[in-house]
């Protein structure tokens, strides 16, 4: 007789590591996270302005602000930077996501000090240089063509779209509002948001709360501080009967489709229980998505949903590419899953492994300063309570399976789902009207009648 | 025995002494334990309890080397079949187990060595070591799950190797062309041919072989306790019997007098690149270490020589690498550029042998050889926060070299190297005669 797999029926205990903080002259937030084991420091600035905050018709604008920021200040050459960068085993980087930017820099423990300068000397001086401007533009327009090829692309620009307009979240960029942009537009975003008072810093790694606090003094407190513009939004308004969005790409040999609708945002205090049913559901490959539209169908090569959370507002999503002929069968699959779990309560044994799973892999995702100053970063940016990650692990333990039917139930909204498909239109569209009014597009989003 | 770590010289703290074989107490964290069972396991443990997970990493000292001629790819086929079940394990069962608890795993084959690994929660160790024992012990040899994984290998070729943009060069072509000796000169992946050959009584005798005790080093790195560990260790691996001493492989090599060079049509690749190759000595020699410094001067980092001078300067390339390709065996130190429109592979090897030239005529200056350096203190400890790169370290250094002190040592051996070392490097193998190229050309240009 087979053995039995030996696992550990207990969910293992992880305390999230201690945060100190302060807060400078200028409002900058600073959090310190001690972790003396390597010979490393690492910086991570938050700052609370996303591509919703981009003007108007100039979508794009922080995304390249992000790929300048490194190119040049009134200090230092773009060469220069680099070179110092490298030659104190760092990295520096930034990034822009819809509602928050990013400034990471990381060096060798001795050069703390002056990896911060150049941290403070990027994000307080840069120069946007107007011929790397050019080539940046150039490079993401190239992009932009690239991506129209990719359906899970398309797919998902037009589930923003119809999900969260006239909400920011739907915008995106084009090559229209790129030509928009110029360095005038960069700089003034640059102005406006990129403040202390709007800003978080973690460091984290081999440095103590004192010398960390002397450090950001030093380098970050010349940063002025300004008044920041009201952070109004349109709340969205997403269709309010179930509806298809079918773009056309005429010859594909799969549909993808991506189903789902509006949700609540980061913050709000069901999210852990979402994060559960979610998993049961459609997380990876015990989900029951996967389970049914692969296993038992074999549609398609995978099938997954996901709580999508940010700032202001959420989604629920589910998705999968599936064999063309079979888009219709396999749009029903996904509602015959929804409806299941609503209909009926989810077995303790799913409901274990769930939360087995979620715990588990919570300090494997965790295991770096880098790792855990993102966790400490994220939970001041969607203002999350303090001490949130040590309770973030106790709501997941105390889900109950009444909890996951509730969450369903309430947040599974078939009726108010946009359902995006991108496949042949021509294939598939009269077998799509059972799920709603079909509205097609092309690969550039102009509407075909 | 000191609580206390001490701090080296390159500012990581290290324990003393740093290995230990003989255990009485819980050591302190960061010690190297090293242990043997009757069977010839080698084992060898941390402790690291910064985060609860525990990083479990066997290596199999059996690479595509160890292949006989017509036998090619066969390595690789074998590291598929240990997915396939064994006595208490069903199909796929490992992974699905595994990535339930919330861990991850993989396994991976080279030219010297086959790797099999599990990260999970801490209190999920038992079922790590006891998934790795049981395929270890009587993993699931038969027809089906062969011509199964068979295909499966042949489906990875065609879609890694054979249909994928300049996917034949690393992983077969450059070794075709700049070895002499069978042992490196074969892919890992084989050839259809092998493949298409290849018998289920091959496998068998593989794992008779190849898979038993005396012939791997297992690494458990993360959160537990020594005893405890160990415990589990020899429930689970004790038992497996011992099996024959492989046959050594002779890897030499000839020195190379003459340059090799060919055109490659690829019928894949949107536009021309330049790759070159020259072999280097083993890793772990003393000529081999200026040679990974090299690596970092030339192409680490956007400052780095090659990516200021092709990419930035000169804008002559549109994607570049390069660097040592380590083995046990004498080794590779390579570029790959692919040209930018509008330029030639013959201005990018002009380039390439400037500064190439460069780096042989003038030493370095005190700033760059620094600047190298400090990208090896902070690459290497950044591999040391993670449970399984520290336990994959760990391995190599006592399978390829029975040194697993080396993982905090070997880092002085690259502080060491003075810019005389670097300029002697570079003279010695960066030569025309002992160069390798391969011309790419798009096929339908």
């Amino acid at each position: 007789m087979k053995q039995k797999p030996p696992i550990d029926d207990k969910l293992i205990e992880f305390r999230f590591p201690t945060v100190q903080e302060t807060v400078l002259k200028n409002g900058l937030t600073v959090m310190v996270i001690e972790q003396p084991k390597i010979p490393k420091v690492y910086y991570r600035v938050g700052i609370q302005v996303g591509e919703k905050h981009d003007p108007p018709g100039k979508e794009g604008t922080l995304d390249l602000l992000s790929l300048l920021i490194k190119k040049g200040t009134q200090r230092r050459s773009y060469e220069e930077i680099v070179e110092q960068v490298d030659f104190m085993g760092g990295e520096l980087d930034a990034v822009s996501r819809r509602d928050f930017f990013y400034l990471f820099g990381e060096f060798l423990q001795e050069y703390a000090a002056q990896g911060l300068e150049i941290v403070a000397d990027v994000l307080m001086n840069p120069v946007f240089p107007p011929e790397e401007l050019e080539k940046e533009k150039a490079k993401m327009l190239a992009d932009l063509e690239n991506e129209k090829s990719s359906p899970a692309f398309l797919a998902n620009r037009k589930f923003n779209e119809v999900l969260f307009q006239p909400h920011p979240y739907a915008r995106y960029k084009t090559p229209e509002s790129l030509q928009a942009i110029d360095r005038q537009t960069i700089q003034e975003m640059h102005d406006r948001y990129i403040r202390p008072n709007n800003s978080y810093l973690v460091i984290a790694g081999a440095v103590t709360f004192e010398e960390a606090v002397q450090l950001a003094r030093e380098y970050l407190e010349g940063w002025d501080q300004k008044p920041l513009p009201a952070d109004t939004a349109p709340e969205p308004q997403p269709p309010k009967r179930r509806t298809v969005f079918l773009i056309d790409r005429p010859d594909s040999e799969q549909s993808n489709i991506l189903l789902g609708n509006v949700l609540f945002n980061r913050k709000h205090p069901d999210y852990e229980k979402a994060v559960v049913m979610n998993k049961i559901l459609g997380g990876g490959a015990s989900g029951r998505l996967f389970m049914y539209l692969r296993e038992e169908k074999g549609y398609t090569y995978g099938a997954y949903s996901s709580i999508r959370t940010y700032k202001d507002h959420g989604a629920f999503s589910a998705n999968a590419e599936v064999r063309t002929e079979v888009t219709r069968e396999a749009t029903d699959g996904f509602f015959e899953q929804f409806r299941a779990m609503r209909e009926a309560p989810v077995s303790e044994e799913d409901l274990k492994n769930a939360k087995r799973y979620l715990i588990g892999v919570f300090p494997l995702q965790n295991e770096t300063p880098s790792s855990i100053a993102s966790l400490a970063m994220q939970q001041k940016l969607y203002d999350l309570p303090d001490d949130y990650w040590n309770q973030y692990l106790k709501a997941i333990d105390a889900v109950t399976r009444e909890d996951v039917q509730n969450i369903a139930r309430t947040y599974l909204r078939d009726e108010e789902m946009a359902v995006v498909v991108v496949g042949d239109a021509g294939k598939i569209k009269d077998s799509l009207t059972a799920f709603g009014p079909v509205k097609v597009f092309d690969v550039d989003n102009n509407p075909v009648e | 025995m000191k609580e206390q770590p001490t701090v080296a010289p390159h500012g990581l703290p290290i324990p003393d002494p740093v290995v230990v074989t003989e255990i009485s107490s819980e050591p302190p964290e960061g010690q190297i334990v090293l242990q043997r069972l009757i069977n010839g396991l080698t084992v060898v443990l941390m402790r690291d309890t910064t985060v609860p997970i525990v990083a479990v990493d066997i290596w199999y000292k059996v690479g595509s080397k160890d292949e006989e001629p017509g036998k090619s790819g066969f390595a690789h086929l074998f590291e598929h079949m240990m997915f396939q079940g064994s006595e208490n394990v069903g199909k796929a069962e490992h992974m699905k187990l595994i990535s339930d608890v919330g861990g991850w795993m993989n396994g991976s084959t080279n030219k010297d060595r086959t790797n099999y690994f599990e990260v999970v929660p801490a209190n999920q160790l038992r079922l790590a070591l006891w998934l790795e024992a049981d395929r270890m012990r009587a993993l699931a040899i038969n027809a089906e799950n062969f011509e199964n994984q068979r295909d499966t290998v042949k489906e990875e070729r065609r879609q890694r190797v054979d249909n994928r943009p300049y996917g034949p060069i690393f992983s077969e072509l450059l070794d075709e062309l700049v070895y002499e000796n069978w042992a490196y000169k074969h892919s890992v992946i084989g050839s259809m041919a092998d493949l298409d050959n290849a018998t289920l009584e091959d496998v068998r005798k593989f794992h008779d072989v190849y898979y038993r005790p005396n012939n791997a080093v297992l690494a458990i790195v993360g959160d537990f306790k020594l005893q405890d560990a160990m415990g589990m260790v020899e429930e689970y691996f004790g038992p497996i019997p011992a099996g024959p001493t492989p046959p050594a492989v002779d890897l030499s090599e000839p020195p190379q007098q003459q340059e090799k060079r060919m055109q490659w049509e690829d019928k894949f690749a949107p536009h021309p690149a330049f790759v070159c190759a020259f072999k280097i000595p083993p890793r772990g020699t003393p000529e081999y270490y200026p040679l990974e410094v090299i690596e970092k001067v030339l192409f680490d980092g956007e400052s780095s020589r090659m990516y200021q001078r092709l990419v930035e300067k000169d804008g002559l390339v549109l994607h570049l690498f390069g660097g040592v390709d380590a083995r046990l065996g004498p080794g590779l130190f390579l570029i790959f550029a692919q040209v930018k429109p509008g330029h030639t592979i013959q201005e990018v090897e002009a380039a390439f042998w400037d500064e190439l030239d460069r780096i042989k005529q003038e030493p370095l200056d005190a700033r760059e050889l620094q600047k190298v350096k400090n990208k090896l203190k902070a690459e290497h400890f950044s591999r040391m926060e993670r449970a399984y790169y520290k336990a994959d370290l760990l391995c190599m250094y006592t399978a390829f070299f029975e040194q697993p002190e080396l993982f905090y040592t070997e880092l002085d051996r690259y502080l060491a190297v003075t810019a005389a070392d670097i300029q002697q490097a570079a003279q010695t193998f960066f030569n025309k005669n002992q160069q390798n190229v391969i011309e790419v050309y798009p096929a339908n240009q």
